[in-house]
């Protein structure tokens, strides 16, 4: 709720001085207007803490730019130009360096002497302990850190009041960029302890609508649902400071209306671009659009592999030759993303995942292993897609309706509405169906020991093969090294030979912006990094 | 029927409705095969309102349209007006305990905005036609038993009701021969402009994504993936259906009109 | 004064009915909002199961229902998950925005309407006749979404008449101090003329595409209701003896005339709370339609029922209102006949 206090403070941070009781309704200054940056979103955040329930993606986007972390990826630029995050470098944000000592068991952690909270007060140890500490208290973040093996309190040890250490029982791959991801935040914990509450230790009630960090970014009001306006911290330390002072940021839920704003040059920057606008926008050229294929986030079809007829793997490679990949790629997403169909089929090229499964339209080819498998006249069956995810998957299940029609396979398309689609995949329920989802750890084997593997709604395929399965645990610890590599090819062909579910194509992300606004990087989480950019 | 209102109303609504029964038939292309390299082409001599985003046909697709939205409309129509009309005169001839207790349960159902109500039932029942029939159905359901009710109740004490019930006629008889073939009229306008509604609540229901299964076409489907491209400038996609969507309303609120001079002269004025 | 009193009481079991059916509503929905909330890809079963039961859905129905009851009964209407705000903060902060909207149109509507019915009425058949009809005609034959695209195409896109069709206020504009929370008294309470006609024309686009929609209703019971009362004996011998057309028309025929406009009133602002939806949508207008859309398919419960009871209390109010004013303009017909 906008309040008096807020009327006050947005005079403020409009440069507009004196005179308040009036309360004028006057447009920015020019200059107010350049060091600033409207950025318009689909939806608005739901919560200002990164581990709640339902937290949603725009929360990330606050998060990201209003804490810090100890870790983050570094920065790779891309063919085309634009900056991008690299899994494979890690750089200090809080922490200054750090060392990894006892065989890769223990991790200590050196914080920048000059780091200092919103409010001023120095970042210390204290505060990165009770913030890790919280991270493994709350269910939805020790769900995410166990998989960098830490899953206790007694983990994290205050050294000093600059440095921690963090103890794993063995060593582990995931337990640095763990600390990287968007989640482990560092909170003001002298703050957060001051709201904690007995029922609510952690300060989850308080902490979901109040910033207690220290991040680029201040919070200087939220309408929540509507707007938020962000101010730059002049005293942020872990990285070179931003180019824009103020960040007005707004929900505008219609594309059509976005998309005007920006052209019109209203807005500077909007995000999630439909396909289709991003396409005849850069035809148009009346502003910028940068499209990045979002690495680690994939849209496929999924068969349910325990229930017949999908649980034949015949039928399973007889759907993926049937599929027309290029007209779905073209009506669905007007070709914007990197296609996972093609390429070398039956072995792995490279250690990467995803990767093309190596399969095209081949309908003689598909209506062959029908026939082997016993099926010469098709089956019935039910295609399901959530309808948050309409524009992309409506096309698609027509064009599946209509190919596999012709293989004898009768298709019913079912719409379901409202996220009732998670319902129905994590009671297993769902034989054939649309989805997306997202790892945001590169590593081919984590993201088969997430989507490949285990009884949870996010083995989409319900995937269960004894010798996969030996593998997915056999990596788990790993190091890096050709062992590695060799398991993970075969993890890989196995995937490309049975596929338990068919990959189609990683989408774009396509931001529209201003052509005089620079510094756009594409993050693992596909939110903005307000940052980087800056005005040239 | 000599009135211009009613030769305005046959007039937009027997293309639309021999579209319905025949345009299957009659259509120069599948309206569901989807045609590769054929995708967003404007309006021409081969492809008369334009392709869509999958190269399918607009004009036969506006066309075999007409019966899914249509149908729709009679049959919610049709379901709601039965009901209604029966309930309705229940509750105005018999009064009493069934007449509290409908009463009650109707202007709970009255307290809800429409709309909404339709957007909740379809989103419990699963999008698909008859779940969008159902929710059209039972959201219209009060107004016709609050019209129904009225008219018995006024009728239940006029000289030819009581005469038949002094002739010995049964409660049942008296409803189906006096009462119910009496309270039509009144209903059958409502009816009418009420289909009109139930076209345009199922395209809104679409629009939200909460309408018929894909890939049946339906106007309010096609309309809601036309406006995507609209700001682009391909406007035939939406702009063709929409045109038809408007057309049936516009004939199905004539026809209204013209029945109600019929069912009531005084107001030809 | 004894029937307002019996009238206020027959609203208990409504409302009463209004909660029970508000919550089996939401109940029926398919979805298990502990899986849609437990969204990350690191989420297991234990992850759902403990959100589940801090959701409170591990409880049987009928318990469920009692502790949504004890809710309400102290005013707490439950939190939104998707906005991370108590529910009725919410809503109190999104209704004005809405009822502001639904006001406008609804004064715009009636505004055009009033004067349309009662030319036609006076001339049946003639060309204001059918002008009439098609434009009340035109006007709900298009869904609200569409007629909002167009609009902001032509007007905004092509024109630049318009400005950006994004909420209720120029972005880079301060907000007056919120009194009502309706924009345009806040601004001139504020004594902010510029204001003023700033959040008005914000609101012009959004109010006309609800006002075509509320049209058609209003001005066909106009020309209805006036055509009924100028056939009526009374209109006659008012003729007959001599009075003044003017006279008749305004003063006897629209006063008779009113009662059924005045209830049609009533059920088109129960449409148009409903058909908010989708202008609100189309317009990133800050309302509570868009708001419970979001709610309904985000699997978010308590905003959906604290918006559908707010919306059956508004409308059980705005009916009573109707039913005043009928007793106001003509006291036969009810409601205060023993006061």
């Amino acid at each position: 709720m906008m309040q008096r206090r807020d009327v006050a403070k947005l005079a403020a941070w409009m440069g507009l001085s004196g005179g308040l009781s009036a309360l004028p309704l006057r447009r920015a200054q020019a200059q107010s207007r350049a060091e600033s940056l409207r950025v318009l979103t689909e939806g608005a955040p739901n919560s200002f803490d990164p581990i709640g329930p339902g937290v949603n993606r725009y929360a990330i986007e606050l998060h990201w730019n209003a804490y810090d972390r100890l870790l983050r990826f570094g920065t790779v630029e891309r063919p085309d130009g634009t900056l991008s995050y690299d899994y494979f470098t890690l750089e200090g944000e809080l922490a200054e360096r750090w060392e990894v000592s006892e065989g890769g068991r223990a991790i200590t952690l050196f914080l920048r002497p000059d780091a200092r909270f919103h409010d001023g007060s120095p970042v210390t140890a204290e505060d990165v302990k009770w913030s890790l500490d919280r991270m493994v208290s709350l269910p939805i973040g020790r769900a995410q850190f166990a998989t960098g093996s830490m899953t206790g309190t007694e983990q994290f040890t205050v050294l000093d009041a600059r440095s921690i250490r963090i103890t794993t029982p063995r060593p582990d791959r995931f337990t640095l960029p763990n600390l990287a991801l968007a989640q482990p935040v560092i909170f003001n914990a002298r703050i957060a302890r001051a709201h904690a509450t007995e029922a609510d230790p952690w300060a989850a009630e308080w902490l979901r609508t109040n910033v207690a960090g220290g991040g680029a970014f201040r919070l200087d009001s939220h309408t929540p649902g509507q707007s938020l306006l962000l101010s730059r911290n002049d005293e942020w330390k872990s990285g070179p400071l931003p180019a824009f002072r103020r960040v007005l940021w707004q929900v505008v839920p219609s594309a059509q209306s976005r998309r005007i704003s920006l052209e019109r040059g209203d807005a500077d920057l909007v995000q999630d671009l439909l396909p289709q606008d991003a396409v005849s926008m850069r035809e148009e050229g009346k502003v910028k659009v940068v499209g990045v294929p979002m690495t680690g986030a994939f849209h496929f079809i999924g068969m349910n592999n325990a229930l017949p007829p999908f649980d034949n793997v015949k039928v399973r490679q007889a759907i993926a030759y049937a599929l027309p990949y290029r007209q779905m790629f073209e009506a669905a997403l007007f070709s914007r993303g990197a296609p996972l169909f093609g390429g070398t089929a039956g072995e792995a090229e490279g250690t990467l995942f995803p990767q093309p499964l190596g399969y095209d339209t081949d309908p003689a080819r598909a209506r062959a292993l029908l026939a082997e498998a016993g099926l010469p006249d098709g089956f019935e069956t039910t295609f399901s897609f959530d309808l948050s995810l309409a524009t992309v998957a409506e096309p698609v299940a027509l064009l599946v309706q209509e190919a596999l029609g012709k293989a004898g396979i009768r298709v019913t398309i079912n719409k379901v509405p409202g996220g009732q689609l998670g319902t129905l995949l994590e009671k297993k329920a769902v034989p054939f169906f649309y989805e997306s989802s997202a790892a945001y750890l590169a590593p081919a084997d984590y993201f088969f020991r997430i989507f490949y593997h285990g009884p949870t709604r996010w083995n989409f395929g319900s995937y269960d093969n004894a010798e996969f399965k030996a593998l997915v645990e056999r990596t788990r610890f790993l190091p890096e090294g050709a062992e590695y590599d060799a398991d993970v090819k075969r993890m890989i062909a196995l995937a490309k030979q049975e596929v338990p579910i068919i990959l189609l194509w990683q989408p774009a992300l396509d931001t529209g912006m201003q052509k005089n606004v620079e510094g756009y990087k594409y993050l693992f989480h596909r939110m903005l990094d307000m940052r980087t950019l800056k005005r040239s | 029927m000599r009135s211009p209102l009613a030769l305005a109303a046959g007039l937009i609504l027997a293309p639309l409705i021999f579209c319905a029964l025949f345009g299957l038939w009659l259509v120069p292309y599948d309206p569901i095969a989807t045609q590769a390299g054929m995708a967003l082409h404007p309006p021409s001599a081969a492809h008369w309102f334009g392709t869509d985003q999958l190269g399918r046909d607009v004009f036969s697709r506006v066309v075999v349209a007409a019966r899914l939205d249509l149908g729709i409309a009679f049959v919610a129509v049709l379901l709601s007006l039965a009901l209604g009309a029966v309930l309705g005169a229940a509750m105005g001839y018999f009064q009493g305990w069934l007449d509290a207790v409908a009463g009650r349960v109707t202007d709970v159902l009255m307290a809800f905005p429409l709309f909404m109500l339709a957007m909740v039932l379809v989103g419990a029942l699963g999008p698909s036609a008859t779940a969008v029939v159902c929710a059209t159905a039972a959201v219209n359901l009060p107004f016709y038993i609050r019209l129904a009710r009225a008219e018995a109740s006024i009728r239940r004490h006029l000289g030819y009701v009581e005469a038949a019930r002094v002739g010995g006629s049964g409660h049942g008889r008296i409803l189906r021969v006096f009462l119910l073939p009496n309270i039509l009229p009144p209903l059958l306008v409502q009816a009418s402009v009420n289909l009109g509604w139930a076209v345009l609540n199922t395209a809104g229901l679409s629009f939200l994504g909460l309408g018929i299964r894909a890939p049946a076409p339906e106007w309010g489907i096609m309309v809601a993936e036309g406006a995507q491209f609209v700001i682009s400038g391909r406007w035939w996609i939406a702009a063709f259906p929409g045109l038809a969507l408007m057309l049936a309303v516009l004939g199905f609120n004539l026809l209204g009109d013209a029945l109600r001079e019929v069912v009531d002269p005084r107001r030809r004025g | 004064m004894a029937g307002l009193l019996r009238r206020l009481l027959a609203l208990v079991p409504v409302l009463l009915g209004v909660t029970l059916a508000s919550f089996l509503l939401t109940w029926l929905l398919p979805g298990d909002p502990a899986v849609f909330f437990a969204n990350s890809v690191t989420a297991d079963a234990a992850t759902v199961a403990a959100l589940r039961a801090k959701m409170g859905l591990d409880l049987p129905l009928w318990q469920q229902f009692l502790a949504y009851l004890a809710q309400l009964a102290r005013g707490d209407l439950g939190q939104s998950i998707q906005t991370g705000q108590p529910v009725a903060a919410d809503l109190l902060q999104r209704l004005p925005a809405s009822a502001e909207l639904t006001l406008a149109a609804l004064g715009a509507a009636l505004l055009l309407a009033l004067p349309l019915g009662i030319a036609a009425a006076l001339r049946p058949g003639s060309v204001i006749d059918h002008a009439c009809r098609v434009l009340s005609v035109a006007g709900v034959a298009l869904p609200s979404f569409v007629t909002g695209l167009l609009l902001i195409y032509v007007f905004y896109f092509h024109l630049g008449l318009a400005p950006e069709p994004i909420g209720r206020l120029d972005p880079f504009a301060i907000p007056p101090p919120r009194v009502t929370g309706f924009l345009l008294p806040d601004t001139l309470l504020a004594g902010d003329g510029a204001g003023f006609l700033a959040a008005a024309r914000q609101l012009v686009l959004p109010a006309a595409t609800m006002a075509l929609f509320a049209l058609a209703p209003l001005a066909r019971m106009t020309r209805a209701a006036m055509l009924d009362v100028l056939g009526s004996d009374f209109i006659r011998a008012a003729r007959a003896h001599g009075l003044r057309r003017r006279r008749i028309v305004l003063s006897y025929a629209l006063r008779n005339a009113l009662l059924p406009v005045v209830t049609t009133l009533g059920m088109v602002f129960s449409s148009m709370l409903g058909a908010n939806v989708l202008v609100e949508r189309v317009f990133a207008w800050p309302g509570i339609g868009s708001y419970a859309l979001d709610a309904l398919l985000g699997l978010d419960y308590a905003p959906v029922q604290g918006f559908m009871l707010v919306m059956a209390g508004l409308l059980v109010g705005v009916n009573l209102l109707v039913d005043l004013l009928c007793a106001i303009i003509d006291p036969r017909s009810g409601l205060l006949r023993d006061a």
